[in-house]
C-alpha cells in the first residue's frame, strides 16, 4: 500500500484530520496505550494487512513506538485523537438526548462493576455470570440507541457479541481477564470513548 | 396437540411430577433444580409446594414444535393439587395461587430461561390479593414486577417500558387507594407501554400466561447461548430442560419479611460461620440484582433470632447431608422461613483451602468427596509470598503509611511508580513496582500487568483496578484517600509522608495496609496450615512418590518443605549455576580432540553437588548426568557450532571417560556429605539394553577403581525406541525413568521447547488441530508406549519405574498415570503441591 495512503488526511468542516480507519485504528491504541497489530485489527474490525499499513505510517510520523512485540501510543498521536474526538463530537455533549442517556449508561455501568465483583468474589458464580452478561445485553441495547450519531460504535457491539459467545462457551477469562479481549475490557475501554466524544472526566 | 411422539419406555411415564413424587436421583429427568427441590421436600426441609414436568415434555415440544399430548391436563390437575394444598386459587380469590416458573436443565448451561416470579394474576386475583393482604401497593409491586419478568422473558423484550410506565402509578398509591383503580390503571400502563415496545401485550388469563411460561422455558434450550455453550462443552443436545412451578412465597408481604441468600461458610475466606445477605420487603432475585443494600447475616440474626437461629440449624444439617458448602436462596413470609434453592457454593481459592481442611479435620464427608472440591488450579492460586510475621508486626507497630480497601489479597513490596508507561519500563528492568495512582482506567492496563502490585487513592472494591487486580492476581489496594499523587512532579504524599518515584513500599493487599520500606517475604506460602492438612489426606491416599527439581541447596530445602520426599537434580544445571559450564565444555573439547585427561573435574562435581546433598538430609537424591544435547545447554554455549565440531557429545555414552568422571564426583559428594542413601546417576537418551549395560560396566569399574561406595545407574527413555525396549534396558538398570514431554517431542515430531510455553501449542489446541492437548491428557500413541514400560516390572522387578514430568501437573495427567500404575515422578519444585493433591484425587476417585 502506498504510504499517502496510510493515514491519509482528509478536509472537514476546514480542519484536517484523520480519516476514519485511520482513526479506528489510532484510537484503539489510544485506549489500550499498548498493544500489538493483532490487538487493533481485533478492535477495530479492519483486515490485519490494512492495519499494519496503518501504522507503518504511525510509526513514521512518530505517533507510535514499536517496542518489540507490542505498540505503544506518543503524546503526539494522542494529541491526534483527542483532535478527533475534539472536531467530530463537539456538539454531542451539547445535545439534551445526549444528556439522559449517558444518566441511563451512569446507571448500568455502576450495576456492572458490581456484578463482575459479585462474579470475581463469588470464585464465577453462575448467577451472577447470567446477570453480567444480561447487562451486557443492555449497555448493547443502550448502544443501540445513538448508534446513528456515533455510527462507530456498532464495533463494540460486534466485540461483545464475540466475547459473550467465548464466556458462553465455558472461557471465563472473557468476563474479566485483562489479557484479553474481556467484556470488562471493552466495557470501560467503551465508557473511555464515550467520556472522550462527550468531554466528560472520569469519577473513579 | 400431537400423541407423544419420543416413544420408548418413558413414554408412558407421567410428564409432571409433585415435589414429593419426583426421584431425587434422576436429575435427568427432573432436572438439577428439580431434582434438588424433591431432595429437600423429601428431607422435611421447609418448601414452598409445588411440581415439576419433566425433561421428556421438553423433549417432545423439541421434537413437534407444541405440548406433548395431556401435558396442558396434567398441569391443570397439578395447578389443582396445588391449589388444595395451599388453600388458595389460581386466578381468583379469596386467596389468589401465585407461582414462580423456572427452568431447570440437567447440567446448568447459560442462556436457560430466568425465573418469572408472580405468575397468576388477572384483575380478579389480584383485587383478592389486595384484600386478603389488606396491602393495595404490595398488590401492585407485586403485579408490575410480574409484568416486567414476564415482558422481558417472555415477550423478549419491554421490561424497562413497563418499570417505567409502571413507576408513576405506584409512586401515586395512597394509603387507601382502591384496588380496582390502582389495578385497571396499572394494567392499562403496562398494556400500552408493552405494545408500543413489543407490539404484544400480557395474557389475561393465568393458565395463558403459564402455558406461554412453560413454552418459553422449553424454548430458551434452543436459545443462542444455550446451544454454543452445549456446542462447546460436548453436551447432547437432546438433553431438554424440565419446568420447575412453584407456589410463591412474599418476602415482600407484610413483616417481618424479607429475602436472602446465605452461604454455610463464608466464601471468601472459608470461615465456619452462616454467611450471607438478607433484604427486608425484598422479593426473590432482589439481593442478587445488587440494586439495593441488604443487611448481613449477623444484624439480620439480631433482627430475627428464632428465624436466623433455625435458618443455621437447618443449613448446618444440610451441608453435612450433602457434603459440601452450600449457598441457599430462602425467604421469610410473615416471620415463617422458605428454602427456596440449595447448591453447592462457589468460592474463592483461600475458602476452598481452608473449607475442604475444616471438612477433613470433622470427619463427617469422605475424603474423597472433600478432596474432589479443591482444583490444583485452587493451590497455584492460593500460593503466594507473604511478609514475615515479625517483619510485618514491627511495620503495623511503627504505624502504616495508609490504609486503603483491600481489594486483591497478597502481601509484596516495590518502588513506587505513579505513571503506567514508566511502570513498564523499569518493571522490565527486573524491578518490582508498587503502580500507584489516583484511579485507573484502560489506559493503566499495561502498566497493571507489568506492576508487582496496585494502589489507588480512588475508588471502591468494585473499582476498574479492584477488578483487574483480582483477574491478574496482584495485590491492590485501592481507595487509599490518604495518598495524594502529583503525577508531573513524579512523587506522592501518603499520610503526610513524601514519597518520590523510586522509594520502596510494601501493600497488604487483604488488610488494605501500605508500609514504608521493603518488607522480607517467607516462602511460607499462604493458607499454610489448612493447605498442608489437606496434602497430608491426599499423600496417604496416593502414597506417591515425587522427586522434586532442584538446582542450589536452597531450592532443595524449599522443596522437601513443599512436601517431595525425594531430590532431582540436573548436574548440567548445577554447574551452569555454580560458572562451571564453560570450563567443562572446553576440557571436553579438549578431550575429544587430543585425549585431554578429565580426571581433575570430579573434585569440581563433588564441590558443587555436596551442598545438595548436605541439604537433603536424608531424602534420596537422583542425578541427571550433563546432557550436551539438550536444549538448556544449547542456551548456554555456542551449542549448534560446537555439535558439528564434535558429533560424539549428540551420543549418550560419546564420551566414556566423561561418564565415569560424574560417576566418580558423584560418589565424592554422597561420601563427604555423609548421605544415607546410595547416590543414583540417570544418563538420558537410552535407546539400548547394550547402552545401559555399558553405562553400569562404567559406573562399577570406576568406583571400585577409586575405592567409592557403589552409584545407582538410571536410564531415562526420552524416545519411542527406548520406550519400547525398556523392558530390556530395565534388566541393566536400578532406575527407569520415562521423560513425558522428551517421548513426546519425538512422538509428535515438534522440538521440545514447544512443550514449555503456553503458545502458539494452546492456541493450536484450541483450533483442534490435535484432537487432544498433549501436555493435559494421555493419547494412544503415549499409552501403548508407557504399557511397554509397565511391563518392565515383570521383565525386572528390582528395577524402579518413574514417570518424568515437566511444567504443571494436570489432574487428568494424573489420573492417566496413577491408573496406569505410576507411583514415582519427577516434577519441577513449583508443581510438588500440585501434583500432590492431583494424585490423590486420582486415587481416591472411583
Amino acid at each position: 500500500m502506498p504510504r499517502g495512503d496510510v493515514a491519509r488526511r482528509t478536509e472537514c468542516c476546514g480542519v484536517t484530520m484523520l480519516d476514519e480507519h485511520a482513526f479506528l485504528t489510532l484510537n484503539a491504541l489510544y485506549l489500550k496505550k499498548m498493544a500489538s497489530v493483532g490487538n487493533l485489527a481485533e478492535m477495530s474490525g479492519l483486515p490485519t494487512d490494512q492495519v499494519q499499513a496503518m501504522v507503518s505510517g504511525f510509526l513514521e510520523r512518530g505517533w507510535v513506538l514499536d517496542i518489540g512485540s507490542e505498540l505503544l501510543i506518543q503524546s503526539e498521536g494522542m494529541a491526534e485523537v483527542q483532535s478527533y474526538y475534539h472536531e467530530t463530537y463537539s456538539d454531542l455533549s451539547q445535545r439534551e438526548e445526549t444528556a439522559g442517556w449517558y444518566a441511563r449508561f451512569e446507571a448500568i455501568n455502576r450495576q456492572f462493576i458490581k456484578l463482575v465483583t459479585d462474579w470475581q468474589q463469588g470464585g464465577g458464580d453462575p448467577r451472577a455470570e447470567e446477570r453480567v452478561i444480561a447487562t451486557v445485553d443492555r449497555l448493547v441495547k443502550l448502544i443501540g440507541e445513538i448508534a446513528l450519531l456515533v455510527p462507530r460504535y456498532v464495533g463494540y457491539v460486534r466485540r461483545f457479541e464475540r466475547s459473550v459467545t467465548k464466556v458462553d462457551q465455558g472461557d471465563p477469562d472473557f468476563v474479566c481477564t485483562p489479557t484479553v479481549d474481556s467484556l470488562h475490557n471493552i466495557w470501560f475501554e467503551f465508557h473511555e470513548d464515550l467520556l472522550m466524544i462527550l468531554g466528560k472526566e472520569r469519577t473513579e | 396437540m400431537t400423541p407423544r411422539s419420543a416413544g420408548g419406555v418413558l413414554a408412558d411415564l407421567p410428564l409432571v411430577y409433585r415435589f414429593e413424587d419426583a426421584d431425587s436421583s434422576q436429575p435427568e429427568l427432573f432436572g438439577g433444580k428439580g431434582a434438588g427441590l424433591a431432595r429437600m421436600t423429601a428431607a422435611g426441609l421447609p418448601v414452598p409446594p409445588g411440581f415439576i414436568i419433566t425433561t421428556e415434555a421438553c423433549r417432545a415440544y423439541m421434537a413437534d414444535g407444541t405440548f406433548p399430548d395431556g401435558l396442558i391436563e396434567d398441569v391443570r390437575r397439578h395447578l389443582g393439587t396445588l391449589e388444595e394444598k395451599t388453600r388458595r386459587r389460581f386466578g381468583g380469590g379469596p386467596t389468589p395461587l401465585l407461582v414462580s416458573v423456572r427452568s431447570g436443565a440437567p447440567i446448568s448451561m447459560p442462556g436457560m430461561m430466568d425465573t418469572i416470579l408472580n405468575l397468576g394474576l388477572n384483575q380478579q386475583a389480584a383485587i383478592a390479593l389486595a384484600a386478603a393482604t389488606g396491602d393495595v401497593g404490595f398488590m401492585a409491586d407485586v403485579y408490575s414486577r410480574f409484568c416486567r419478568m414476564f415482558a422481558d422473558i417472555v415477550l423478549g423484550d419491554g421490561g424497562d417500558a413497563v418499570a417505567e410506565a409502571a413507576g408513576p402509578h405506584l409512586a401515586a398509591i395512597s394509603p387507601g387507594a382502591d384496588a380496582v383503580t390502582v389495578f385497571t390503571g396499572l394494567e392499562s400502563a403496562c398494556r400500552r407501554a408493552l405494545l408500543d415496545a413489543v407490539g404484544e401485550a400480557i395474557p389475561d388469563d393465568p393458565h395463558e400466561q403459564l402455558e406461554r411460561a412453560i413454552g418459553a422455558v422449553f424454548e430458551s434450550w434452543n436459545s443462542r447461548r444455550a446451544v454454543t455453550y452445549r456446542r462447546h462443552q460436548k453436551i447432547a443436545d437432546d438433553l431438554g430442560t424440565a419446568v420447575v412451578i412453584q407456589a410463591m412465597v412474599f418476602g415482600n408481604l407484610g413483616q417481618p419479611s424479607g429475602t436472602g441468600v446465605a452461604f454455610t461458610r463464608d466464601p471468601l475466606t472459608g470461615e465456619p460461620t452462616l454467611y450471607g445477605e438478607y433484604l427486608e420487603g425484598g422479593q426473590g432475585e432482589d439481593v442478587v440484582a445488587g440494586t439495593s443494600n441488604p443487611m448481613t447475616m449477623r444484624e439480620a440474626a439480631e433482627r430475627l433470632p428464632d428465624v436466623f437461629a433455625e435458618l443455621k440449624r437447618l443449613t448446618q444439617g444440610l451441608e453435612t447431608a450433602h457434603g459440601d458448602v452450600l449457598d441457599i436462596e430462602f425467604t421469610v413470609e410473615q416471620g415463617k422461613l422458605y428454602l427456596l434453592q440449595v447448591r453447592s457454593a462457589k468460592r474463592t481459592a483461600e475458602a476452598a483451602i481452608r473449607i475442604a481442611a475444616d471438612f477433613l479435620r470433622d470427619r463427617k464427608v469422605p475424603p474423597a468427596q472433600v478432596l474432589a472440591r479443591v482444583s490444583t488450579g485452587q493451590i497455584r492460586q492460593a500460593e503466594r509470598p507473604a511478609f514475615e510475621d515479625s517483619a510485618l508486626a514491627a511495620a503495623r507497630r511503627s504505624g502504616a503509611l495508609g490504609n486503603g480497601i483491600g481489594a486483591s489479597p497478597g502481601q509484596v513490596s516495590g518502588v513506587v511508580v505513579v505513571d503506567p508507561d514508566r511502570a513498564v519500563e523499569v518493571a522490565a528492568g527486573g524491578e518490582s513496582v508498587i503502580l500507584t495512582r489516583p484511579t485507573t482506567s484502560p489506559l493503566d492496563l499495561h502498566g497493571m500487568i507489568a506492576a508487582t502490585g496496585i494502589v489507588t487513592a480512588l475508588g471502591g472494591a468494585t473499582s476498574h483496578a479492584a477488578v483487574v487486580a483480582r483477574a491478574l492476581g496482584k495485590p491492590c489496594v485501592v481507595g487509599c484517600t490518604a495518598v495524594t499523587i502529583d503525577l508531573e512532579r513524579r512523587n506522592l504524599l501518603i499520610g503526610g509522608r513524601a514519597l518520590e518515584e523510586g522509594d520502596a513500599v510494601s501493600i497488604d493487599g487483604a488488610t488494605g495496609e501500605i508500609f514504608a520500606g521493603r518488607l522480607p517475604t517467607t516462602q511460607a506460602e499462604g493458607s499454610g496450615t489448612h493447605l498442608s492438612e489437606i496434602l497430608a489426606a491426599a499423600d496417604e491416599a496416593a502414597r506417591c512418590r515425587f522427586f522434586g527439581r532442584a538446582t542450589t541447596a536452597e531450592q532443595v530445602k524449599t522443596t522437601l518443605d513443599r512436601g517431595a520426599q525425594a531430590i532431582a537434580t540436573r548436574l548440567g544445571d548445577v554447574l551452569a549455576t555454580t560458572g562451571h559450564l564453560e570450563k567443562l565444555l572446553e576440557l571436553l573439547v579438549s578431550h575429544d580432540a587430543s585425549g585431554t585427561k578429565l580426571d581433575a573435574f570430579d573434585e569440581i562435581i563433588a564441590d558443587v553437588l555436596t551442598p545438595l546433598f548436605v541439604a537433603a538430609g536424608e531424602a534420596e537424591v537422583v542425578v541427571r548426568a550433563v546432557d550436551l544435547s539438550s536444549d538448556e545447554a544449547m542456551e548456554l554455549v555456542d551449542g549448534p557450532a560446537l555439535l558439528a565440531r564434535h558429533p560424539r557429545f549428540l551420543l549418550p555414552l560419546g564420551l566414556p571417560e566423561f561418564i565415569a568422571v560424574q560417576v566418580a564426583g558423584l560418589a565424592l559428594a554422597a561420601e563427604r556429605s555423609g548421605h544415607p542413601r546410595p547416590p543414583q546417576l540417570s544418563l538420558r537418551h537410552v535407546t539400548d539394553p547394550n547402552e545401559a549395560e555399558e553405562f553400569r560396566r562404567i559406573a562399577r569399574a570406576e568406583t571400585l577403581r577409586r575405592g567409592l561406595a557403589p552409584v545407582l545407574v538410571g536410564a531415562t527413555l526420552t524416545s519411542p525406541r527406548g520406550a519400547q525396549l525398556a523392558p530390556a534396558i530395565a534388566r541393566h538398570s536400578d532406575l527407569l525413568w520415562l521423560e513425558v514431554r522428551g517421548l513426546q517431542a519425538k512422538l509428535y515430531g515438534f522440538p521440545a521447547s514447544l512443550w514449555l510455553t503456553g503458545d502458539p501449542l494452546d492456541e493450536y489446541v484450541r483450533r483442534r488441530m490435535l484432537s487432544s492437548d498433549p501436555r493435559a491428557s494421555l493419547d494412544e500413541s503415549m499409552r501403548v508406549l508407557l504399557g511397554s514400560v509397565a511391563t518392565s516390572r515383570i521383565s525386572a522387578p528390582a528395577c524402579r519405574l518413574g514417570i518424568r514430568l515437566a511444567g504443571p501437573v494436570s489432574e487428568e495427567l494424573a489420573t492417566g498415570f496413577y491408573w496406569l500404575g505410576f507411583r514415582t515422578f519427577a516434577i519441577d519444585a513449583d508443581e510438588v503441591r500440585t501434583a500432590r493433591l492431583a494424585f490423590g484425587k486420582a486415587a481416591l476417585a472411583e
